[in-house]
């Protein structure tokens, strides 16, 4: 069996003579049909070019006829060329595939900038975060000198951001907060896209200045326009969040005594950290005066977060206060606050601890109810610790439970540890006896140091945030 | 550890298991309430519960008010230290919801 450079090589003479002697179209079709086999075959085109000169030797040496040999030239660069069109397809079709890779590959790469800008854009909640990470995100994406970008004030509470990345002056590099500057080299030389707002509004733009090399394309532009819109997106977002986390925090002051009352003769000290999330807790304290030289003071916890909670807080707050001042045992303070609590659609209750801070020559009497809440603790002078249990269930559950009355005397010196279960359930307390051991470790201090102290304990080495809600109040009988 | 509600041989005895927490309370709550709508006495095992949060809690009173105008009990029994400890600083014992000492209860699967 022949090789196909063989077999091409015979074919080629005897088409490229049958050409010569014809010159029609069909000898000519002949040799595009040789240049596809030669393809086909993988044969070169050099290969390709010795076969022809070798064929065209072999004629203008043949002695039998007499030629023209100029005439037999000009043939065969016309049947050579026929049949070289075949390569040239295939180069073409060879630059094409080159050509639609690259692009392909470009595609891939812009895909993956712009889900790595996206992921870096979601995963910022301030509006300046996010402008930031927008310019410079979009400048190192398009290769521009300087990126701005801002927001207007949308909402009512939301202040105007600014971003700036790199700057005018040719040697740039790096973040620059140049942001008043006029912006732009060159003043075509610049690439704008809106940020869009709820309702279509235009709330903000980012600006590019200056490409590096050469000038901003439609591609460019067609990024900066989906950075833009993935900035929008979480701009919204962060705005909206940021009024939550303001809304929560009004809400969480307002429940939450502004001014603790002067107590002679007594330090009265109190921390209280919000759980995470925007949600406002249902943890809660308040001391307020009764009449002269008579104290209420209250320390409670309200199943679950969120503004159902908040309602329910604000509601045994007031109560108990409305209460205090004309009841005399704390007990029936909270036996009050357990039928308001009932009558009340709420499906909520709450632990509290309520007790009437007397304050007398030499000391103080804290008479108090345990309405479920962890019973306090009392730090004597020298060290010791005492755990004040009493009979007594959550409130606003059950329609009669009984609440008992106990009568805690303080001399000088003494303290109080009232808080919530945010904190005897922290994991570095190491629960109620750990929280004892702790508090028998203050004697001596202030209320404020004993504060500090228990404060300390509970945020920790690590300084992890506080999974649930923290309140405490320490008062302590100061000693003369 | 996953919280889970497991049947017992016994049908008006159930097995918690796990960290009853507020992730899961919603559907505890649920599957609890389904069994308070005869007026039988509904057992609770906890030997094998770990932990309980506020939410938890609330479960635990919920069946137990659905239960008392049937004039059924909810008996919780072999709750773990730190739950017992809770349940005796709420009041839940003292307010008619009982506690079973491990001892005086049979066995459960």
């Amino acid at each position: 069996m022949k090789t196909g450079l063989a077999r091409i090589e015979e074919a080629y003479t005897s088409n490229f003579q049958e050409y010569l002697r014809g010159k029609d179209e069909q000898a000519l079709r002949a040799a595009y049909e040789l240049g596809r086999e030669a393809v086909r075959e993988q044969l070169s085109v050099l290969e390709l070019a010795a076969i022809h000169h070798t064929v065209l030797a072999s004629v203008l040496e043949d002695c039998g006829r007499p030629v023209d040999p100029q005439q037999v030239t000009r043939a065969a660069s016309e049947f050579f060329l026929e049949s070289l069109s075949a390569f040239e397809m295939v180069q073409r079709g060879f630059w094409e595939a080159t050509q639609t890779a690259r692009l392909e590959r470009e595609h891939v790469t812009e895909l993956r900038e712009l889900a790595q800008a996206s992921v870096g854009l979601n995963s910022t909640l301030s509006v300046g975060g996010i402008l930031q990470v927008l310019v410079d995100q979009s400048r190192a994406l398009m290769g521009a000198k300087k990126a701005v970008a801002q927001v207007t004030g949308q909402l009512p509470d939301a202040p105007p951001a600014m971003a700036v990345s790199g700057s005018d002056g040719p040697a740039s590099d790096g973040p620059s907060s140049s942001g008043a500057e006029s912006p732009g080299p060159e003043a075509g030389d610049v690439l704008a896209a809106p940020l869009i707002g709820r309702g279509d509004r235009i709330v903000g733009t980012i600006q590019l200045f200056g490409k590096e090399h050469g000038a901003f394309s439609d591609r460019d532009q067609s990024i900066l326009r989906q950075l833009a819109q993935t900035a929008s997106v979480a701009v919204q977002n962060a705005q909206l969040y940021e009024r939550e986390r303001r809304i929560a925090e009004t809400l969480q002051r307002s429940l939450l005594p502004a001014v603790l009352p002067a107590i002679p003769g007594v330090e009265l000290a109190i921390r209280f950290h919000p759980g995470p999330g925007v949600e406002v807790g249902g943890d809660f304290y308040d001391a307020f005066a009764i009449e002269a030289g008579a104290f209420g003071l209250v320390v409670g916890d309200v199943c679950g977060k969120g503004v159902e909670a908040a309602a329910v807080t604000s509601l045994a707050r007031y109560t108990i206060r409305a209460v205090a001042m004309r009841q005399e045992d704390p007990s029936e303070v909270l036996k009050r606050l357990n039928e308001t609590m009932l009558r009340s659609s709420v499906e909520r209750f709450c632990t509290v601890l309520y007790g009437i801070l007397r304050v007398a020559d030499g000391g103080a009497r804290f008479a108090l109810a345990r309405g479920g809440h962890i019973p306090p603790a009392v730090l004597r002078a020298s060290g010791e610790v005492e755990r004040v249990e009493s009979a007594g269930a959550l409130v606003g559950v059950f329609p009669d439970p009984q609440f008992e009355d106990r009568v805690v005397d303080l001399r000088q010196g003494d303290a109080l540890v009232m808080c919530t279960d945010g904190a005897t359930e922290r994991s570095s307390i190491g629960g109620e006896q750990g929280w004892e051991s702790l508090i028998g470790t203050c004697a001596g201090l202030t209320a404020e140091a004993i504060a500090e102290r228990l404060d300390e304990a509970l945020v920790g080495e690590d300084g992890r945030p506080f999974q649930d809600d923290v309140a405490m109040m320490i008062l302590r009988v100061r000693p003369t | 550890m996953p919280f889970q509600i497991l049947d017992t041989e016994e049908p008006r005895r159930l097995r918690l298991v796990g960290d009853l927490d507020f992730q899961n309370s919603t559907v505890a709550r649920d599957v609890l309430l389904q069994r308070c709508e005869v007026g039988e006495d509904l057992y609770l095992d906890l030997s094998g519960l770990n932990f309980i949060d506020s939410s938890g809690v609330r479960v635990f009173i919920t069946a137990f008010l659905k239960l008392k105008p049937r004039g059924a009990r909810l008996v919780l029994s072999s709750p773990n230290a730190t739950i017992r400890r809770l349940f005796d600083l709420l009041g839940l014992t003292a307010n008619g919801i009982v506690l079973q000492e491990a001892s005086s209860q049979t066995g459960s699967g």
